[in-house]
């Protein structure tokens, strides 16, 4: 608990100091990169504690993005408004929880896709909400505390609610509930024989997941202020997980490092070509072939390798002490023989 | 952290992934170095600032026929004036947004935002353009050409002074057919639409022109976009017995519906008519044929237009592409020019002096014709084609069999009865 405490600290220093150090643009990147940081950590917890890739989680996102620019028509209170978002898409992701849980792995990822495009065709063919053109609001977040419309506000609440979910993910998959999640991720039949039953905690941390993912798409409007059923498609989806598994499959700081390399790559390297898409791919492609983990499992394994070589040079030094001291031994006892 | 396969990794692997990345960074620094190097001596060539214009097109995915052609103008324009507004230089900043609004987005801040850049163009779909314009309509630092989006509502309530339109407006298409079929074709008609906002948008304009003009419209039909079969709805159609059928499918369902509804032997019987610009696609002609023999359509620009400055265009486009132009190329092509003279009338890059002249109405010669932009509107007044099919020598072409001059966009929404 002091671990997670202090770190979560850390994070909130750094999210803190950004504004201070970056330029407009940079900030404004990195509002988007936190939002999304929030959207891979969720999925994230799914994947990388419960073993169930999601394609669905684009349908959450984009869930909680419409229940905002739907309901901004006629409230603009960002409580309500939030608040909205996330019960929908807790119950959303209940109810398509207990559906999808009756299946795993491949099957698991074709169920949930289903429930993506179900909500694609309705909000591109309804004429609702802007159908196809997708629909713009002019809400702004208001606290209590006057309208936050500059970018540096914007950066800052949005931080607000990215520390509070990495804290949240972090207290969850260390409590007794996250240990079997993971138990159950790892061998399934040894937890049913232990007496648990792995569809609640399964259902409860895709629940959990969802709605986060809902605050994370409920966020984005407040940024970019329009909705169109692209957020439903399977690119969305994708993204996400390719964030997953370039920050690191199986931890929750990861797929927020995931994420802000991909926003970074993506709006940088498209300066400089169309394809940046395959740039992007191809590092998708070494991580997963490579098999080592993804940013951060890279510079954990950086780091250890520090702490080791500085180690053996530690110990190196040590060992030429004590050849020295032998050394002046034996002339020593040399010196005492010949005497 | 503690996972023993990353602690006991190998140095060799260490060695090959910062290969790896280093290759990476390697590729990215060569495209990066080539632009820079490009852009670096056309600002060396003069003291000032060179002028910067951002753009975001959908280059990939579904939408990406479109974006070429206006990136294809754009370049063709600016290439044939050597990269030069008046005595400034001209650097493009174009990126791709693969029809993704969202993505769209994220380009124009960053355009903005990171390149500050003086002018800006997108929305090569409807849902992009309306987002861009809602986008630079709140932040009023950057003027925008909408490059191809069609929708009526942002020259009416959706209109902002940031945003100016290049392309032709559903009303502006629609309106005109109505008016035309109810005069040449026939005084009875079915309408055949996609059914998704577009779709709803055609044909409310369609049916309400066409039946102001003495026209009676005997159905309206709604297929899903991605319908494969229309048997039904042809069925139907024989049924109901029509002189014209007003149809709009854009994308892959417009060849089949024209497919099929010569292969039902309807082509002999009814006049075929085009609201979605697929009849005279190239794409379209060279995947069904003659099949589009005897249908019209629509367009404010087609290659065979009979003007000095169009058979310039279509030379220089042909030496350079070795293929046809097609309407998006000249979008693209007059959004330079535009975008030029703009800048050239204001004197300045200054956003309130661009939009200060873009509101004085702007007009110039295009390959479609002479075109002005309407301050009323920001919707260019142009001249409008109707084209038919025909078969010469074993190939297909298009006939211009009337002009429409100068068909400016209606001032005020006109409330229509939306069909649904």
């Amino acid at each position: 608990m002091k671990r997670i405490i202090l770190s979560t600290i850390g994070l909130m220093a750094a999210v803190l100091f950004i504004p201070v150090v970056a330029s407009p643009y940079v900030i404004y990147l990195s509002t988007e990169v936190l939002i999304m940081a929030i959207f891979a950590m969720s999925l994230g917890l799914i994947m990388g504690f419960g073993g169930m890739p999601s394609l669905g989680h684009s349908a959450l996102f984009g869930l909680g993005a419409y229940t905002v620019v739907a309901l901004s028509q006629y409230v603009s209170n960002v409580y309500v408004l939030l608040g909205a978002a996330l019960i929908l898409t807790l119950i959303f992701s209940l109810i398509t929880g207990f559906i999808a849980m009756r299946n795993t792995g491949i099957f698991f990822l074709m169920v949930t896709l289903a429930f993506t495009q179900v909500l694609y065709l309705i909000s591109s063919g309804m004429n609702l909400w802007g159908g196809a053109d997708g629909m713009s609001t002019m809400v702004r977040a208001n606290f209590g505390f006057g309208n936050i419309a500059s970018s540096t506000g914007l950066f800052y609440m949005i931080g607000v609610f990215f520390v509070l979910s990495y804290f949240l993910l972090k207290v969850y998959t260390s409590s007794p509930m996250g240990k079997i999640l993971k138990g159950v991720m790892e061998n399934e039949s040894r937890m049913t024989a232990l007496g648990f039953n792995p569809k609640i905690f399964k259902t409860a941390a895709y629940t959990l997941a969802g709605g986060m993912a809902g605050i994370a798409g409920a966020l984005y409007i407040y940024k970019n202020q329009f909705v169109s059923p692209e957020l439903f498609s399977v690119h969305t989806a994708a993204e996400a997980m390719i964030m997953v598994f370039i920050g690191g499959y199986g931890t929750i700081f990861g797929p927020a490092l995931g994420a802000g390399a991909f926003v970074f790559i993506e709006n940088y390297v498209s300066s400089f070509t169309d394809r940046w898409s395959l740039i992007l791919g191809l590092i998708f492609i070494a991580i997963v072939m490579l098999k080592r983990g993804g940013i951060i499992h890279l510079l954990s394994l950086a780091w250890n390798s520090i702490v080791r070589m500085r180690k053996k040079m530690f110990s190196e030094r040590k060992r030429n002490v004590v050849e020295v001291k032998e050394e002046e031994e034996m002339v020593n006892e040399r010196i005492t023989k010949s005497q | 952290m503690k996972d023993k396969t990353i602690i006991n990794i190998k140095k060799t692997m260490l060695t090959k992934l910062s290969v790896l990345f280093l290759g990476l960074v390697l590729v990215l620094t060569a495209c990066g170095g080539n632009e820079n190097a490009e852009t670096g001596s056309e600002t060396e060539a003069s003291g000032q600032d060179p002028v910067k214009l951002g753009f975001t097109l959908s280059l990939t995915g579904n939408y990406a026929f479109m974006g070429e052609g206006v990136k294809e103008g754009i370049e063709l324009y600016f290439e044939e004036n050597d990269y030069k507004i008046g005595s400034r230089d001209v650097e493009l900043l174009i990126e791709d947004d693969g029809g993704d609004p969202q993505k769209a987005l994220q380009n124009y801040q960053q355009l903005t935002m990171n390149h500050q850049v003086d002018f800006f163009g997108g929305g090569v779909i409807g849902s992009i353009a309306y987002a861009l314009t809602e986008a630079v309509e709140q932040d009023k630092q950057v003027p925008m050409i909408n490059v191809v989006g069609s929708g009526n509502s942002l020259s009416w309530e959706d209109q902002s002074d940031y945003s100016w339109r290049i392309g032709f407006s559903s009303i502006q298409y629609a309106g005109t057919q109505g008016e035309d079929v109810a005069e040449n074709i026939g005084e009875t008609a079915v309408v055949v639409a996609s059914d998704y906002v577009a779709g709803h948008e055609i044909a409310t304009d369609f049916v309400a022109n066409y039946e102001e003009n003495g026209g009676e419209v005997l159905d309206v039909m709604w297929p899903a976009s991605g319908t494969s079969d229309f048997s039904s709805y042809l069925s139907q159609i024989k049924q109901t017995d029509p002189e014209a059928v007003f149809f709009f499918f854009p994308g892959a369902d417009g060849p089949r519906f024209i497919q099929q509804f010569k292969d039902f032997g309807l082509g002999e019987k009814y006049g075929l008519i085009d609201g979605s610009s697929v009849l005279n696609a190239p794409s379209t002609i060279e995947s069904v044929g003659e099949d589009v023999v005897g249908g019209q359509t629509i367009a404010h620009y087609y290659p065979g237009l009979e003007n000095d400055l169009n058979k310039q265009f279509v030379k220089s486009y042909e030496e350079k592409y070795s293929k046809t132009p097609d309407a998006y190329v000249v979008n693209g092509y007059d959004t330079g020019k535009l975008i030029a003279e703009t800048i050239e009338q204001a004197g300045s890059t200054n956003s309130d002096d661009l939009v200060a002249a873009l509101n004085d109405g702007i007009s110039f010669d295009s390959p479609r014709g002479p075109i002005t932009l309407d301050p009323d509107t920001n919707h260019p007044t142009q001249n409008l084609y109707i084209l038919e099919g025909i078969e010469e020598n074993g190939e297909v072409s298009f006939e211009l069999l009337r002009t429409y001059e100068e068909v400016a966009m209606p001032t005020e929404n006109p409330g229509y009865t939306p069909q649904k």
